[in-house]
């Protein structure tokens, strides 16, 4: 049941993304700064850090293919990027001990990677010209910003959720 | 270590498989088959919930901010409707004596006939590269890939894929892959050019291969030629704000100013182009 709610938020943060948050930021932003808030990255990361890395790739995977069918671009990209952040954040702060600031460390690089893996690609197959220090300095790094700002918005929310989930999994684990 | 081997592998095999299927699938989409309209579709009902209330109740504080100066945009609007009727009058008067003249000469095709289809924004996809909006009209109202897109005060981009109650529209300032517009520049002695580029740091749109013999000013306005085999000629594009020489130092390039706002879209138009036109280089390749 909890795992519905999970699916469920997920899913909500994925609408929200293309929709609400469209209407909150200010034209002045987006023209200038183009800052990007990447609610759904943010929601796999908790998964892929309190549950581990194989759910976040199973999330990661489910969601970056959502995301290439709807914003109808290149199919696999947002696949293999959120599978990979999903994935790897898990694997690489397993043996670390999780508090807030692990997930904000993590949150900020897996926004960094996300944004440069896609502009790296569009740079690649010629899609866009625009220079490396541009579109580091007025996207990247202030998308990177916003979105660990956004941690402290969906911290109350997942961990509490995610912690219960965890529980649930311990004690399955036991009665095997 | 074995473990950590194979973890490699399958990265660099999806790394492989990636670079394939993207490069394949870039640009060309068109219709969806089925299984993608259903996820688009889902998707797309779910979002015009959110979008549509939340849109209204952005746009009653926007118009809250503006209840100030509605006095006096009131005064000039009234103005400007006088001298309306009289342009409207006469506008119908140059159509019918145009209509009438094309008749004599036999000449049926205008490049001009389109039949508007109203349709709603419901979702942005925001990231930079994916300039890509979704509406609320897909193929059961009549869209099909590759129609032009504009707003009330000009051209905004056109229809990418198509699902059953939805469909993406590329804007323009996506146009560098491969949407290429015919342009005309307004008021002068039919200069036609190819606007082929948007540099996002001036916001501004890039028509190049103008001839160099001819002259283009600042502040001329741009519109669509109809020649392309695309849009329908006449719609707006924008106004020139820089003229350069080309690259290649054998043309002229000018900088063109959008004159529909891309960055908040609610209500834009969907043009059925009414007239048999051969693609002539014109939208995805």
């Amino acid at each position: 049941m909890k795992r519905v709610w999970l699916f469920a938020i997920c899913m909500l943060l994925f609408l929200l993304e293309g929709t609400l948050v469209q209407i909150l930021i200010p034209n002045m932003w987006r023209s200038d700064y183009s800052i990007t808030p990447h609610l759904t990255l943010i929601a796999i990361i908790f998964i892929s850090l309190y549950l581990g890395g194989k759910e976040g790739l199973f999330y990661g995977l489910i969601f970056g293919a959502l995301y290439d069918l709807v914003n109808g671009s290149v199919w696999g990209l947002l696949l293999f990027t959120y599978g990979l952040i999903g994935n790897g954040m898990g694997l690489m702060t397993q043996l670390l001990h999780r508090n807030l600031w692990l997930i904000l460390t993590s949150v900020g690089m897996g926004s960094l990677l996300l944004d440069t893996i896609q502009f790296g690609f569009f740079r690649m197959f010629q899609f866009t010209s625009l220079d490396w220090s541009y579109v580091f300095f007025r996207q990247i790094i202030p998308s990177s910003l916003l979105n660990i700002l956004l941690v402290f918005l969906l911290y109350p929310v997942f961990h509490k959720l995610l912690l219960e989930i965890m529980k649930e999994k311990e004690e399955k684990e036991g009665r095997n | 270590m074995n473990f950590v081997n194979r973890r490699l592998i399958i990265i660099l095999v999806s790394i492989i498989a990636l670079v394939t299927v993207a490069g394949l699938t870039a640009g060309v989409r068109g219709n969806l088959s089925w299984p993608e309209r259903l996820v688009k579709d889902t998707t797309s009902l779910l979002q015009q919930i959110i979008y549509k209330p939340a849109n209204a109740v952005a746009g009653f504080f926007a118009d809250l901010s503006k209840l100030f100066d509605l006095y006096d945009e009131n005064k000039s609007l009234k103005a400007a409707l006088n001298q309306l009727a009289q342009i409207q009058a006469n506008n119908d008067l140059l159509k019918k004596e145009n209509e009438r003249l094309r008749e004599m000469l036999n000449a049926k095709s205008t490049l001009n006939n389109y039949k508007l289809i109203v349709a709603e924004v419901i979702a942005r996809q925001q990231d930079s590269w994916y300039n890509i909006v979704t509406i609320d009209k897909g193929e059961r109202d009549g869209i099909r890939p590759d129609m032009a897109v504009s707003t009330a005060s000009g051209l905004i981009g056109l229809v990418d894929s198509v699902s059953y109650f939805s469909s993406n529209v590329r804007l323009l300032t996506d146009i560098e892959r491969g949407n290429h517009i015919s342009a005309l520049v307004l008021e002068n002695e039919e200069t036609y050019g190819i606007v082929e580029a948007y540099d996002a740091e001036r916001k501004e749109l890039i028509m190049k291969k103008v001839p160099l013999e001819t002259k283009i000013e600042v502040g001329k306005k741009v519109v669509t030629s109809g020649l392309g085999g695309i849009f329908p000629k006449g719609i707006m594009i924008g106004e020139i704000t820089e003229v350069r020489v080309g690259e290649d130092g054998l043309t002229q390039m000018a900088y063109i100013k959008p004159s529909a706002d891309l960055f908040r879209l609610n209500e834009v138009f969907v043009l059925d182009r009414l007239d048999e036109t051969e693609r002539a280089g014109e939208g995805t390749p």
